[in-house]
């Protein structure tokens, strides 16, 4: 059913993902939107991990249960940067990466 | 009617060491509850006590000379390369530890929660030493990761702080995709996440004499993803920009504990990955990381010269050492890895002394770290003036010091192996560095001081300066016992044996 | 059958990508968070495609119901969703999308094409249920299972320490040393003792102190 749809299309959605979600991590200026960036990374991640599990070994779990460790740690690496993009807002009143610079040198 | 759960074989020897710690730090975090008091000394010595605890389990099950032991399908191992790293990464932990204890109270920033986090990330780092498996790899990135973000940000009177570790999460969430997204191409390519299974791999599909065949070309960009993740970790340029930010921004023990923490395991994750996975593709990883090493010592040393703040000065100065530890790895496929640890020691016991220093001279609710406040520092504290001078000496790798060694294995090895080029590179850098270095010791001996500084000492402090100056100095001058124990660890390369 | 199965591909494919598009282009956060769970939501339509079902559950469960729910809270905690003063994108932002689009055409693509796959001829509809993947966690899987909860637990221990609100005992301003000599009349202080607000001046790395540094003796 599934392998009407070619190995490779489902890659290449991946890597788009992934290069979308890069832009946004390294161009908003945001934090909080940088971390959107990120996460759409993580999930570009999954999508590789799943497909290759379906098309290559889909009698074999390791990489769904990669896939489930990815999101784990997403979710632990999201809890903590928002976290932190809260600490800087009470401290700084703003969450933008530019102004948010006073270590230089 | 279901499966039984069949629990496979375990051998709990080989994750004693990390099972230790992450046990210790688990029930420490639950006693620092009931602690009574605002006063969190008490929990300091007690992950001291887990560190020593988890040294004597690590020497317990370290395997017999040139034996290895794996477990957990296969996912990690315990090598006599993995156990000198441990007893390594156990000392920069205990270090880090004894220089905290006071600090804390000091700066008013004192949380209990603080020594459980450094045991986590410690543990990660060991997990990093001994994982064979990509899953682990990357699980123990993460651990060492996230515990570092937050001790980053713990020095929240500090604005700079929460600065800093913004910066450091956000670099490093970012580095962390990209290593992800090598491993997924890797398992797409290899079909397994094991790395004994990824080098045999390999081995046999290179075999077979055309230039790609399938599978090794997503190996190899995926190897290249992975190697951009573990640099971000290790800092070499062009990948380095955070470290001086989040080293000033960070609580100085923390400072020194990232410093060489972080790169001893995430170099030797990076190592493992290297030669027992991606030995066939030596010919590209070789000339990639030599690149990277000679770009990393040159600019790390040079922009380190211009550095009017210590803490900033020796932030770079890690990110040169970098370069050198790269050099110690690009040999590992044939020298072995001795020059690598002993490097890492060496690196370690000067660099903790030196913030130990700092941390002595830091004033409470300023954040200067000014060069300035070196000068003069022999005529009213002579013995603080040298053991500042002996770090330096070490840093610099000038001979009596075991710095000097551990350029001298590194560069030794790297001149065996036909990389004359970097070694003459590195021999550049490092009269480069010694400059810097070197000026910092003429403020400390010729200059007048330039403004009142009061030392702290505690207990804590003078201990940690008092053995990383023994250290340095012994193993400069009778490096034999500590070479002929770098000489026996070496990592398993392959299953049991 | 097949045309229908490329057809719900490309519509999940198209959903996907644009809206990743819109969560990195549009200027209102709060309108990005939304994006986000869009895209969120079509990745577990995708998850479904491919017959992960657990994943497209666990999907929507944790990515959905917990990650995008925090980025929704820290928006509304952060209270800066749209100042049309301030720019979206770095001024960088042309070189990135340069460097983006080169990783993805030069490497990531061609590297995917050409690769020849091992594809089973008509791979089997795998049953990776929650009962295999829970097994899997108990035998193969243990030590990373184990791992992950540590990592949760530090995580968890660590957004909490970081996030706390102020206490008393926190923020407090400590004296500065040249102060603490000077109210210990010891000696005089070597530099003037400074106001309550800390300026970072002898710290000659720091020209521009940060716009509102809250520390400046509250709660002291």
């Amino acid at each position: 059913m599934i392998s009407a749809v070619p190995l490779e299309w489902v890659l290449i959605l991946a890597s788009g993902l992934f290069c979308v979600g890069l832009f946004g991590a390294l161009s908003r200026r945001h934090a909080v939107s940088m971390l959107m960036g990120i996460e759409l990374m993580l999930n570009a991640v999954n999508i590789n991990l799943v497909a290759f599990w379906r098309y290559t070994q889909p009698d074999e779990v390791g990489g769904m249960i990669f896939a489930l460790f990815v999101i784990v740690v997403a979710a632990a690496e999201a809890a903590v940067g928002l976290a932190m993009a809260i600490a800087i807002y009470r401290t700084w009143q703003t969450v933008n990466v530019d102004s948010v610079d006073s270590l230089r040198g | 009617m279901p499966p039984e759960i069949v629990i496979p074989a375990i051998d709990v020897r080989v994750i004693a060491p990390m099972l230790t710690i992450f046990a210790w730090a688990t029930v420490l975090l639950m006693v620092d509850l009931f602690m009574p008091g605002k006063d969190r000394k008490l929990t300091g010595y007690l992950a001291l006590a887990g560190l020593a605890v988890t040294a004597l389990v690590t020497l317990a099950v370290q395997p017999a000379p040139g034996t290895s032991r794996t477990s957990f399908s296969n996912m990690v191992v315990l090598d006599s390369f993995g156990t000198t790293l441990t007893l390594i990464l156990l000392l920069i932990a205990a270090f880090s530890i004894a220089i905290s204890i006071n600090y804390l109270s000091y700066h008013n920033i004192e949380m209990g929660e603080y020594y459980p986090l450094i045991l986590f990330a410690t543990g990660g780092m060991i997990l990093l030493g001994q994982s064979t498996n990509l899953i682990l790899v990357f699980l123990g990135v993460e651990l060492l990761s996230i515990t570092l973000y937050v001790l980053t940000a713990f020095f929240y009177p500090r604005y700079t702080s929460e600065e800093a570790g913004l910066k450091y999460l956000l670099l490093g969430a970012f580095a962390a995709g990209f290593l992800i997204y090598g491993i997924a191409l890797i398992y797409g390519g290899a079909g397994t996440l094991d790395l004994f299974e990824i080098g045999a791999f390999l081995n046999t599909s290179l075999a077979v004499g055309s230039a790609f065949p399938p599978g090794a070309l997503l190996v190899l960009i995926g190897g290249a993803l992975v190697l951009i993740g573990f640099c971000f970790k290790i800092s070499l340029v062009p990948f380095h920009m955070w470290t001086p930010d989040v080293y000033e921004g960070s609580p100085t023990p923390v400072a020194a504990f990232m410093s060489v923490g972080t790169k001893g395991a995430a170099f030797a994750a990076l190592l493992r990955i290297l030669i027992v996975a991606l030995l066939p593709f030596k010919i590209y990883w070789l000339p990639v990381l030599g690149v990277l090493a000679t770009l990393t010592m040159l600019f790390g040393n040079i922009a380190a010269l211009m550095q009017p703040n210590m803490k900033r000065m020796l932030a770079y100065s890690s990110v040169g050492h970098a370069g050198y530890i790269t050099i110690g790895i690009m040999t590992a496929g044939t020298h072995g890895t001795e020059s690598f640890l002993f490097y890492l020691l060496a690196y370690a016991l000067a660099n903790m002394g030196a913030f130990a220093v700092l941390i002595t001279l830091e004033r409470r609710g300023e954040m200067a770290w000014s060069v300035d406040d070196f000068a003069g520092l022999w005529k009213r504290y002579p013995l603080l003036a040298i053991a500042m001078a002996t770090f330096m000496l070490s840093l610099a790798g000038v001979p009596p010091t075991a710095g000097f060694f551990g350029k001298f294995f590194v560069f030794a090895a790297a001149w065996e192996d036909g990389q004359i080029f970097l070694v003459f590179m590195g021999v550049l850098s490092s009269a480069i560095a010694a400059f810097f270095y070197l000026r910092v010791i003429m403020r400390m001996f010729m200059d007048e001081p330039v403004r009142e500084v009061i030392p702290i000492f505690n207990r804590g402090l003078t201990i940690t300066i008092g053995i990383a100056v023994v250290g340095t100095i012994v193993f400069g001058l009778l490096p034999t016992p500590l070479v002929s124990l770098v000489q026996n660890s070496v990592i398993a390369l392959g299953v049991g044996g | 059958m097949d045309l229908v199965v490329q057809i719900m591909f490309g519509v999940t494919g198209l959903l996907i990508l644009g809206a990743a598009f819109m969560v990195v282009s549009v200027r209102n956060i709060i309108h990005a968070a939304l994006w986000l769970i869009t895209c969120f939501f079509g990745i577990a339509m995708l998850y479904l495609l491919l017959q992960a079902e657990f994943l497209a559950i666990v999907q929507i469960l944790l990515y959905i119901g917990a990650v995008a729910v925090l980025v929704l809270f820290a928006v509304m905690l952060t209270r800066q969703i749209d100042d049309p003063d301030e720019p979206v994108l770095f001024q960088r932002w042309r070189s990135t999308l340069l460097i983006t689009a080169i990783l993805f055409a030069a490497v990531l693509v061609p590297t995917i094409y050409n690769h020849n796959w091992l594809i089973f001829a008509d791979p089997q509809p795998a049953f990776a249920g929650p009962r295999e993947l829970g097994f899997a966690f108990m035998n193969a899987y243990l030590l990373p299972f184990q791992i992950a909860a540590v990592l949760l637990l530090a995580a968890l221990v660590g957004a909490i320490i970081i996030a706390m609100e102020d206490q008393e005992q926190r923020r407090v301003r400590v004296l500065t040393l040249a102060e603490e000599v000077a109210l210990r009349g010891e000696r005089e202080p070597s530099p003037p003792t400074r106001p309550a607000n800390p300026q970072p001046a002898s710290s000659s790395s720091n020209p521009t102190p940060p716009p509102a540094p809250e520390q400046a003796g509250e709660g002291a």
